[in-house]
């Protein structure tokens, strides 16, 4: 049976939060509640639960503050940040103290119970990172032809296909390298489907490289719009600027 | 507030103050005239002249009363207006001239007119004359000192109070803006949900439900961003690095240009800033983001924030335009607007041309001397 902590100091929020996680999960859940920072900090390490989930704007400390000290004692704690802000700048600002070993989430308090319940399964049960698709900046509204890969999954693809290593995907996408490894695994087990372990024992060494199988099975697909990659190109550009400062000169 | 009366002109009271010392010279002079006869006596074979000539080395007659008044009034006059005049040096050469110019006028009185004057008399009226001018000199600088300060403490009295009637003005228009944001956004949005909520009463059914939800949604959405624009909520959750992160994040995405924010601040640095300096600071680099996107045609913006030596400075470059000298005229009002702005604080901000005249720097300098490792004021 797994055990939830939700941090949240409106109290109607934190009732509504606990009855569905009560109702809407299988076991169900053991909930544990704390009425702020503090008192979330204290409880995180008391009874040692399998996710948390975060409010933002608490009175005295707030979440951001809170998951500090608590990804300094528990690295690997999930924690699913449930706010009523949507601008990226928070996600970054997350992004800033996540560490490299956790996998967190940011869901928005304006949207659905369902979005909500999504984004816990999501941490509890897959170790995905999930971030709210309105937050997220403005990659994600390319749309994506085929439907059997999601928002995020399309967009880990582009990265790949661009050449961005873990760590810059870590750092674009706001989550955590275990967290970007985590979304790789779920996007090749989609793609290239069948297990190469048992190839690897035979030939006693990697065959495939697995990114470029991935960009490869996604070309091949047509998942890949060709056209788009100049638009692609200019907005990783951008990026490369906004997070290092770093103009690309020469390439006209 | 006291009025402090402006200095008087001094010209009379130096007549004044001559006269006063031609007569006290002449009184001396006249005291010791037997004196003065005496040493003429003596000195007459030494200087020549023509008493000497003719060896009878007599002492000569005193010049007449008037003629000394006279005299004595032009030497004190001549002080007087020196030792007022003049500053220090300038004043001790003059103070040496008028003695020489002195005797030499004795000199020819005795010479041709074979009569002595009081040399005393008039070395005291030289004197008397110019004491009292450096007396005068330094009252009257120091009355005019406390007049200047007046006059600017007037002045700035009245900036203060144009700045106050600024920023009431700015203050009424942004209630103006925010008064239509809810009128236009929330208001109609809560007018829909009504006429959405009638229907439902008179057929309930899930769809005007479902419809109701979504309106409530989209009302919530504006709500925030009616807030968002009174008063970021990054500032306040994230503080100041963030909040200009998000703002030039924004204004890149609206205006199309690529910006970079770069900090050497840490949260310790941040913590030393009040909230409400953190705002203005927050409102000085929208603003300068503003311009950029209005008038600078710029591709990209690099911002950056550091301290050097006790100073906290915020710089926002782009490789616009750069500054245009012709469009000053409503330019200048937002400049003149966010100097006020600055000053409330103790900041100043400057702009700065790029070089080749390319792009504007605008450069907000905040001195943190004497806060030390204070962390009080970060409520």
């Amino acid at each position: 049976m797994s055990r939830v902590l939700v941090v949240e100091d409106v109290v109607g929020l934190r009732e509504h939060v606990s009855r569905l996680l009560k109702e809407r999960f299988p076991g169900p859940p053991e909930v544990i509640e704390a009425r702020d920072g503090s008192e979330g900090v204290k409880l995180a390490r008391e009874s040692r639960p399998d996710m948390i989930i975060m409010d933002i704007s608490m009175p005295d400390m707030t979440g951001i503050e809170a998951a500090e000290q608590i990804w300094s004692d528990q690295p690997r704690m999930k924690i699913l940040f449930w706010s009523q802000y949507h601008r990226e700048v928070y996600l970054r600002e997350l992004g800033k103290i996540v560490p490299d070993e956790a996998i967190h989430g940011y869901a928005l308090k304006s949207e659905s119970d369902d979005k909500l319940v999504y984004a816990i399964t999501s941490l509890l049960v897959h170790d995905n990172p999930y971030i709210d698709p309105l937050v997220r900046g403005v990659q994600s509204r390319l749309q994506c032809k085929d439907q059997s890969l999601t928002d995020v999954e399309y967009e880990t693809l582009l990265d790949v296909a661009m050449g961005l290593t873990d760590r810059a995907m870590a750092l674009r996408r706001h989550i955590s390298v275990r967290g970007v490894q985590s979304r790789l695994l779920m996007l090749s087990s989609k793609l290239t489907g069948t297990d190469d372990s048992e190839l690897k024992k035979l030939a006693g060494m990697e065959v495939y490289n697995p990114r470029m199988r991935l960009v490869f099975e996604a070309l091949k697909r047509g998942l890949i719009d060709v056209d788009k990659l100049e638009s692609l190109d200019k907005d990783a550009d951008r990026w490369v600027f906004e997070e290092f400062g770093h103009e690309r000169t020469g390439s006209d | 507030m006291t009025s402090i009366a402006p200095a008087r002109s001094p010209w009379v009271l130096i007549c004044l103050i001559a006269a006063y010392g031609a007569a006290i010279a002449w009184l001396i002079g006249a005291q010791f005239s037997e004196l003065d006869r005496e040493m003429y006596r003596i000195l007459a074979p030494a200087l020549g002249g023509p008493l000497a000539q003719v060896g009878r080395a007599e002492a000569p007659s005193a010049i007449s009363p008037v003629a000394e008044s006279i005299l004595l009034l032009i030497f004190s006059l001549a002080a007087t207006f020196t030792g007022f005049r003049l500053p220090r040096i300038p004043r001790l050469l003059a103070f040496y001239q008028l003695l020489l110019l002195s005797l030499l006028v004795q000199w020819v009185i005795w010479r041709f007119a074979e009569q002595v004057t009081h040399p005393l008399g008039h070395l005291a009226a030289i004197l008397e004359g110019c004491l009292a001018g450096y007396i005068l000199r330094q009252s009257y600088l120091s009355q005019r000192k406390a007049h200047s300060q007046y006059c600017e403490l007037l002045l700035r009295n009245r900036e203060l109070q144009e700045t106050k009637l600024q920023l009431v003005k700015q203050d009424e228009i942004e209630r103006r803006t925010l008064a239509g944001d809810l009128h236009d956004q929330v208001l109609n949005d809560l007018k829909a949900i009504g006429h959405q909520f009638e229907s439902y009463r008179a057929s309930p059914d899930d769809q005007a439900a479902q419809a109701i939800g979504t309106l409530l949604k989209q009302s919530m959405v504006e709500i925030r961003e009616v807030m968002e624009s009174l008063f970021p909520s990054a500032l306040e959750n994230l503080g100041l690095v963030a909040a200009i992160r998000e703002c030039l994040k924004r204004a890149s995405e609206r205006a199309g240009f690529k910006a970079h924010v770069e900090s050497e601040l840490s949260r310790k640095d941040l913590k030393i800033l009040s909230m409400v300096e953190q705002s203005l600071l927050y409102r000085l680099v929208q603003e300068s983001v503003t311009n950029i996107v209005k008038h600078a045609r710029a591709t990209t913006v690099r911002t950056s924030l550091s301290i050097h030596d006790q100073e906290l400075f915020i710089r926002v470059s782009d490789n616009g335009r750069g500054f245009d000298q012709t469009c000053t005229g409503s330019n200048s009002r937002g400049m003149r607007y966010m100097r006020q702005r600055a000053d409330l604080i103790g900041a100043t901000i400057a702009w700065i041309p790029g070089e080749g005249n390319q792009g504007t720097t605008v450069e907000i300098r905040l001195a943190l001397s004497g806060r030390g490792n204070e962390q009080s004021s970060g409520s």
